[in-house]
């Protein structure tokens, strides 16, 4: 019935981004229609404009922002 | 305490002495019927005369717990028609006939069709082909890749949701048709952090969402009843239950128990100590954040630490929880589970067809020593009784003590 942590890179676009200091990014992921939020590490969200391709990190159930994607 | 009048059997309109009658009297008959139902379950049309034979089975745990093996002599829309097979009751010592007791809601798949000649030979009003049929209940409409990510709505974006209200929209995206029960306890567990289901490639089924939702609060895994409704509801320890079953193998005059059964106990994978972590948890988990240790079995039967003279640790700690309230009652459940687990019986009897999900019996068999309370991990019921042959096969989980 339990299952192990999942771990997958995913790569996205980034929609929009919160106000300075928020936690959360909605992303487009690649080849999808729908958006999901994303963990944006701190510091991150001062460099990242709508339009960027990210790259992300699965933890868990939740993305993490690594960086941008080339 | 003993009540057997829980789950499917309160619309029965019987009272306890009634279904006491109706087990142990002997003169309890059987009969079918067998309903297309609309998307809605609602019932449209009797095919019973195109029916030749059947079973429901139910396994506790699966993804989809019933199915259905139907003998069907007509064409169907295969994979969309919904159909209820249900049992008449009928006892006349208790003075009741053709009462209705359903046994669930499927959609029927891979028709094999076989024709035998014989059969129209020997009596031409029936039809020289059959189909067979395997049937899902209705989590199967979920079971199918979403095609898309998915994410529950999270605070940060303005919008607070609770497990339940992340169910209800999950289910209306998934185009859910019939009933939905959700617990009221399911809309008080609030999802702080979102939970993403991204689209990867690896074909997340919409019901690997929902079961991961309700997991994380704390809920048991979602199943249909047996009128097609989806039920969501906390996990509820056996220990608070009462007992809905008594099967008495010892007592001659009035068991209902098949003089074949059996018990298997192998405690070889069983664990006898448990860690439980949340994945996803916002913070570095530590115990009481996070982090779950149950209680040991230091010494409760052979599995324990005092028996096998070693800690056993549980192989998959970790669990999808939006709470440690929730890990706890998840890691607890799956406690419970290994627990129960070391011994299994198979038995047969000759008429119990009225059982649910997760019926809890007290079986007594001199046999295999004192009593024990067991919960039932698998059931099947055919439709077609042989009278004086044993009909229902259960196989339960003994509880430890």
């Amino acid at each position: 019935m339990n299952r192990p942590s999942t771990r997958t890179t995913l790569q996205g676009v980034v929609v929009s981004i919160p106000a300075p200091g928020s936690r959360y990014a909605t992303i487009r992921l690649s080849g999808d229609r729908s958006t999901i939020p994303a963990l944006l590490p701190s510091g991150l969200s001062l460099t990242l404009t709508p339009g960027a391709r990210v790259l992300l990190d699965m933890v868990g159930r939740l993305p993490i922002i690594r960086g941008g994607a080339s | 305490m003993q009540t057997a009048l829980g789950g499917p059997r309160a619309s029965l309109g019987l009272s306890e002495g009634d279904i006491d009658a109706l087990i142990h009297d002997g003169d309890l008959e059987v009969d079918y019927e067998v309903t297309v139902c609309d998307v809605n379950d609602n019932p449209v049309q009797d095919i019973t005369a195109d029916v030749d034979d059947g079973a429901v089975s139910w396994t506790g745990g699966a993804d989809l717990q019933r199915s259905v093996d139907l003998t069907i002599s007509r064409d169907l829309a295969w994979d969309f028609d919904r159909v209820r097979p249900t049992l008449l009751l009928t006892s006349p010592l208790l003075g009741i006939r053709d009462v209705p007791f359903h046994l669930g809601v499927f959609l029927l798949t891979r028709p094999k069709l076989i024709v035998n000649d014989a059969v129209y030979l020997v009596d031409p009003t029936r039809s020289a082909q059959a189909a067979q049929c395997k049937g899902w209940d209705k989590l199967r409409l979920l079971r199918t890749p979403m095609a898309r990510s998915w994410s529950t709505l999270w605070s940060e974006s303005g919008q607070t949701s609770t497990v339940g209200a992340e169910a209800r929209r999950l289910l209306a995206a998934a185009g859910w048709t019939g009933g939905i029960s959700i617990d009221p306890r399911a809309d008080a567990v609030e999802l702080t952090e979102p939970y993403v289901w991204p689209l990867d490639g690896q074909g997340t089924s919409w019901l690997r969402a929902l079961i991961d939702i309700v997991k994380a609060g704390g809920m048991d895994s979602p199943w249909v009843n047996e009128v097609g409704s989806l039920i969501i509801e906390p996990l509820r320890p056996t220990a608070e239950r009462a007992t809905e079953w008594v099967l008495d193998a010892g007592d001659a005059l009035r068991t209902i128990v098949s003089p074949q059964r059996a018990r298997s106990q192998d405690f070889s994978e069983q664990p006898n100590a448990w860690y439980f972590m949340a994945q996803n948890w916002p913070r570095p988990v530590v115990e009481g954040d996070g982090l779950y240790y149950p209680p040991k079995n230091t010494s409760s039967g052979p599995a324990s630490i005092a028996a096998r003279r070693r800690e056993v640790w549980n192989a998959s700690p970790m669990l999808d929880a939006a709470t440690q309230e929730a890990l706890v009652a998840q890691g607890d459940a799956a406690r419970e589970a290994d627990m129960r687990a070391l011994a299994v019986r198979d038995i047969s009897v000759y008429a119990l067809p009225l059982l649910g999900h997760r019926d809890l019996f007290e079986v007594r068999d001199p046999e295999f020593g004192a009593p024990v309370r067991a919960l039932a991990t698998a059931w099947r019921q055919p439709l077609r009784p042989s009278p004086g042959q044993s009909e229902t096969t259960i196989t339960v989980e003994e509880e430890v003590a």
